[in-house]
């Protein structure tokens, strides 16, 4: 069974069953005129065949652009659709989703963890940041019409909108080995309360922010506060030899090739592990890789605890 | 008489002929060898399909089934199809030559398909592959342990005898023409052969670089494509499908030429808008460079990228509509023979109308996103590459199998056989769409029981198309040395191959033969 | 049409075919190259200027040497065409060893654990590019001497000799692939 569980499902539908209308009516068009014509113009018949013509560039504008324009159409409306799916939009929730041969693993900002099974309140943006550790996996959930690729060593991400509770599948849609067929999962949408009360439930080591707390303490267990400082320019730190990390996330940086970038989850792994393949204007590339030193979920918290370094985070 | 076939038996002037009608030959069997192979591989695939949990083979067994059937159905069978048993016959033949530009690379080009064919079976023999026939970075280089490199030089091999093939047929056809015979009066098939050689030329060197840095990483550990090791897996996906999706117009250019052939022949008419099918042909050897990311599409690459390939993607399938409605016009005043070949050519405009269409499909982006590596995408190019490709292969065969051995075939059985073979493909693939749709992923050996009763009508559906495979191998094996002689030109077709004897003497032809005013002057 | 034409055109297309081949890891190369800027540029601060530079010069002469051999055959000058196309061998084989002398360098550099990934990343497409490249070389040497010895027999008509024009076609091809690969590898320094 497949269920719409979001509108872009619905939209989806809406465009396929559109497409596959106009196509069927073109085919069973070829098909009739397949078959009229050669039943018609069939050898044994008498019937006048005198002069075929041969070209006609009339006709072949007149089934040309037509098509062309038909295509145009398509093209128009499943990219309109796309770019809404994958605009960057507000969202209620940030999960942390980590492929993995052969499960899925799932965070959720306030620390609960889950494995192959992930629950979620309905009617709220959510948004999955997703990375591999092995190989490319592909986080699939046919219910809302929707699939990303999990690369290792980069994010991707994967904004949707549950409208209805239920319990949707997560398929594995990229082959990767031996068991790729069992590497799946469940989406289960629950009612705000409901959802709730699940959250609750989890067990969660301290009280709080579990994440934004993990990331705190990464930070200083790595020893990042020797170089970095985490409140604003204006705050005269000692001597520290590296940037500011206030308000770093989704804040435009100069590099010192004088490039512009927006700091995003992907800068931020990149800065950590390559730290010298983008360097910030005005600082000298002396930050060690931490490359193969911080396993996957702390990276996770890192990330967490970057974005609430601003003002007004809750 | 003497003719190219019995002027000499012993296996000597075989195995080192340099006739393009003997090499033909030696790829028809040699290429109907390899479509067994990987089409037992499909059976299995498809007995294993028929219960939703792993019964007939373990899972590592599956996927080697499925890459086993994948590479050696694109690389050893439908690529090399048409182009080098149909087209090595005909391409001297038809534009009036003695024979290839270069007649010894000609053997050479089959000597290497066959060490790359030998390669990819040791690679099958000592235990298999299981990459998918895509081979995506980092599985293949990092963490398969299966016949990766075996495997990869076989393709690379086999594809240095598609670059050399691809050479042979642009210089011949640039050079070789008989005097008089202008670009614009050749027959559409040659123009798809050239369409075709320009893209095995130039694409496959990148296909050939690719295979060669895959081995590199396996073998050194040091990262091109594995992030693990500083690579981007990325990399590999662009420069796979920079060549695989030209590719894909390599495996359906020549079906649409032999089509173009067959119409007008059995229509009794000439071709309507002949430059139409013709440019259009370069069109899609040119375009086709140019949509490659179309495959790429939840990836990861930039959205402006998915954009990009979308519309090119549209841009494509343009030229292929002018074909399919050109050829729907050459019926209009003609004089129909409903014969074998006719029928396959039927059947290949509509099954290729069909996997073109749901080609638009996933060219549309919001839609591909849902649709993307599932059994819908399986679906469509099996329309294309089997419905289309492998019929066009067919009505080819049965068209010039009286040019090429002198005899004909039993017309009941041909017809039979087509038949079998449209409705067999029909209900093994068309439930595939709606499996697709319903999000069945490809690449699956077990999977979830709802999808079950799908399942085992496209396993049904193989077994009508096993009977309509086997007649034709049976009936034209029988007929190659039992089948009843024919005159030279038993169709009443046009063209300068059918001008000489069937089948024709060594150096094609006795006398020169006169080129007619226009192409197709029926 | 006359066979000359054949195979003159037949190695044109081959090398349309060849340029692609190239293509596909140049391109790698300089994608790389914008991800790991730091690194390659270390990485070619590192690669000999000298033994870059004299190779490129000397492939340059035998490209030379390759086309005076062919002027000297159609004059019927066979000694020099002859003594001209051994300068090219000559060439080609110097070139090689100088290439090898490299490698020897670099392989350990490559191999080492204590290079940067990024710059076992620019060795390795080196080798690569240079290894496919050194690869058309020894083909190249290999034809230029089968040549020879035609030259030496006076196989070819005086004043159409396609085996040797082609022949030279191909070694100013090989010639041409490394004027790119030159500037992309050595002269990282330059900068
Ligand atoms: C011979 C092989 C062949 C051919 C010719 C084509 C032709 C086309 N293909 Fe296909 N394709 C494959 C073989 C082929 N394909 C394979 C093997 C794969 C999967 C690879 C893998 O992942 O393993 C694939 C995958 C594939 C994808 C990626 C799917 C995914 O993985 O998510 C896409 C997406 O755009 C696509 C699109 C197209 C289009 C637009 C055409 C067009 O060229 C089709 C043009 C033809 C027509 C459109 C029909 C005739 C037109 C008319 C009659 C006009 C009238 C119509 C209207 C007015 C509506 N193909
Ligand atoms: C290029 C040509 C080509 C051809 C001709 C075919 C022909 C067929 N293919 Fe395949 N196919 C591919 C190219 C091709 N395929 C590719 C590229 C893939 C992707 C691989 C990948 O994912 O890496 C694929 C994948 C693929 C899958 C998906 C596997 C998966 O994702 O899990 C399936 C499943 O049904 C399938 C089925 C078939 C069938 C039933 C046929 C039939 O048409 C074959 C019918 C012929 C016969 C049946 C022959 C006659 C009978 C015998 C020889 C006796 C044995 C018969 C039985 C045991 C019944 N193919
Ligand atoms: C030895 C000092 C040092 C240590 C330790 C250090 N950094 Fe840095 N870091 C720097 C310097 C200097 C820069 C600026 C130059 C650059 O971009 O490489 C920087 C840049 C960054 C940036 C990019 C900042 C921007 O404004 O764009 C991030 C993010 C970052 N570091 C995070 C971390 C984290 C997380 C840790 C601990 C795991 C850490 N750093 C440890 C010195 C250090
Ligand atoms: Cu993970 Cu398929
Ligand atoms: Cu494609």
């Amino acid at each position: 069974m497949i269920f719409e569980a979001s509108d872009l499902s619905r939209e989806v539908d809406t465009l396929f069953l559109a497409i596959i209308f106009v196509c069927g009516i073109v085919f069973f068009g070829i098909v009739a005129a397949m078959l009229y014509l050669s039943l018609k113009y069939k050898k044994d018949k008498l019937i006048d065949r005198s002069s075929p013509p041969l070209k006609n560039l009339k006709l072949e504008l007149s089934w040309t652009l037509p098509t062309l324009l038909i295509f145009l159409i398509f093209f128009v409306w499943g990219a309109q659709l796309y770019r809404n799916s994958h605009e960057d939009q507000a969202v209620s929730q940030e999960i942390f989703v980590t492929g993995k041969q052969w499960m899925w693993k799932f965070q959720h900002p306030g620390g609960q963890k889950e494995i192959d099974e992930l629950h979620l309140p309905v009617g709220e943006p959510v948004k999955l940041i997703m990375i591999s550790e092995d190989v490319i996996h592909s986080f699939f959930l046919p219910d809302f019409r929707i699939k990303q690729d999990l690369l290792p060593g980069r994010y991707t991400k994967l904004i949707f909108t549950p409208n209805k509770t239920g319990t949707f599948r997560i398929y594995c849609s990229q082959y990767c080995g031996a068991r790729h067929s069992y590497m799946l999962g469940k989406v289960i949408i629950q009612s705000k309360i409901e959802f709730d009360s699940w959250r609750e439930s989890r067990p969660v080591w301290s009280s709080g922010s579990q994440n934004l707390n993990a990331g705190q303490k990464v930070f200083t267990k790595y020893g990042c506060n020797a170089c970095h400082s985490i409140r604003p320019k204006d705050v005269l730190d000692e001597n520290l030899s590296g940037p500011t990390l206030w308000n770093l996330y989704q804040s435009k940086v100069t590099l010192h090739d004088g490039k512009v970038i927006t700091a995003d989850e992907n800068y931020i792994r990149e800065s950590i592990f390559h730290p010298n393949a983008k360097v910030v204007k005005g600082f000298s590339p002396q930050m060690p890789t931490f490359e193969g030193l911080i396993p996957e979920e702390e990276m996770q918290a890192l990330q967490t605890y970057m974005k609430s370094l601003r003002a007004g985070y809750p | 008489m003497k003719n190219y076939l019995n002027c000499d038996f012993s296996l000597k002037s075989w195995f080192f002929t340099t006739d393009h009608k003997r090499i033909g030959i030696l790829y028809l069997i040699s290429v109907t060898l390899a479509f067994f192979i990987g089409s037992v591989a499909a059976g299995l695939i498809r007995l294993e399909l028929l219960t939703p949990a792993a019964d007939l083979v373990s899972s590592e067994t599956y996927n080697r089934l499925f890459t086993l059937h994948g590479v050696v159905m694109v690389w050893f069978f439908l690529i090399p199809a048409v182009p080098n048993v149909l087209g090595n016959f005909l391409v001297p033949l038809m534009i009036g030559a003695k024979d290839l530009a270069f007649p010894r690379l000609n053997l050479l080009s089959w000597y290497m398909y066959l060490v790359g064919g030998i390669f990819t079976f040791a690679m099958l023999v000592l235990g298999g592959v299981d990459t998918g026939w895509t081979f995506y970075t980092p599985y293949s280089t990092s963490y398969s342990n299966s016949y990766v490199i075996l495997t990869v030089v076989g393709i690379f091999i086999a594809g240095l005898s598609s670059i050399l093939t691809g050479l042979n047929f642009i210089v011949t056809i640039h050079r070789l023409r008989i005097k008089g015979l202008t670009w614009f009066k050749m027959p559409l098939f040659i123009w798809t052969i050239y369409g075709t050689s320009l893209i095995l030329l130039l694409a496959t060197p990148v296909l050939g670089m690719t295979l060669i840095l895959i081995g590199i990483e396996r073998v050194t550990g040091i990262g091109i494509f594995d992030p693990a090791l500083g690579g981007d897996p990325l990399l590999f996906q662009h420069l796979f499908w920079f060549y695989s999706h030209p590719a894909v117009y390599i495996m359906i250019l020549p079906g649409m030429g032999v089509v173009s052939e067959i119409l007008p022949c059995f229509s009794h008419r000439p071709i309507f808008g002949y430059k139409f099918i013709a440019y259009s042909s370069v069109a899609i050897a040119i375009l086709g460079f140019l949509v490659w990311g179309h495959h790429m599409f939840v990836s990861g690459q930039s959205a402006f990228a998915d954009l990009a390939f979308s519309i090119l993607s549209f841009l494509v399938a343009v030229p292929s509509a002018i074909k399919v409605f050109n050829w729907i016009a050459t019926l209009y005043k003609g004089s129909i023979t409903f014969s074998t070949p006719m029928l396959y050519a039927f059947a290949f405009i509509l099954l290729f109308t069909l996997g073109g269409l749901t080609g638009l499909i996933l060219a549309t982006l919001a839609i591909d996103v849902h649709v993307h590596d599932t059994y819908f995408v399986i679906a469509h190019f099996h329309f294309i590459m089997v419905g289309g490709m492998v019929t066009a292969y067919l009505g080819g065969l049965h068209f010039w199998w009286p040019k090429m051995t002198g005899r004909m075939y039993p017309e009941k059985w041909g017809k039979v056989a087509a038949v079998t073979l449209f409705f067999g493909f029909v209900v093994t693939f068309m439930p595939q769409f709606f499996l697709g749709f319903l999000g069945m992923p490809r690449r699956y050996h077990v999977y979830a029981p709802e999808f079950q009763i799908l399942h085992i009508i496209s396993t049904c559906g193989v077994l009508i198309l096993a009977v309509g495979f086997l007649l034709p191998l049976i009936y034209l094996t029988w007929s190659f040395r039992y089948g009843p002689g024919c005159i030279d030109n038993p169709w009443d077709a046009k063209g300068l191959e059918w001008e000489t004897t069937s089948p024709p003497p060594t150096e094609n032809f006795l006398t020169e033969p006169k080129v007619p005013e226009m192409a197709y002057d029926y | 049409m006359t066979t000359k034409k054949i195979d003159v055109i037949g190695m044109w297309v081959f090398l349309a075919s060849e340029v692609c081949l190239f293509l596909g890891i140049f391109i790698a190369f300089m994608i790389y190259q914008h991800f790991n800027q730091e690194a390659f540029h270390e990485a070619t601060l590192n690669m000999s200027f000298w033994s870059g530079t004299i190779n490129t010069f000397i492939l340059l002469t035998s490209s030379l040497t390759v086309a005076l051999s062919l002027a000297f055959y159609k004059a019927k000058k066979i000694a020099l065409s002859l003594g001209s196309l051994s300068i090219s061998i000559f060439l080609g084989v110097i070139f090689l060893g100088i290439k090898g002398e490299e490698y020897v360098h670099h392989f350990i550099e490559l191999t080492s654990v204590h290079t940067k990934p990024g710059i076992k990343l620019f060795y390795l497409l080196y080798f690569i590019m240079t290894g496919v490249h050194a690869f058309h070389m020894i083909i190249g040497i290999m034809v230029l001497i089968f040549v020879a010895t035609r030259v030496y027999r006076r196989h070819y008509d005086f004043n159409d000799p396609t085996g040797l024009e082609v022949a030279g076609l191909y070694w100013h091809f090989v010639d041409v692939i490394w004027v790119f690969l030159y500037p992309l590898l050595y002269l990282g320094n330059l900068k």
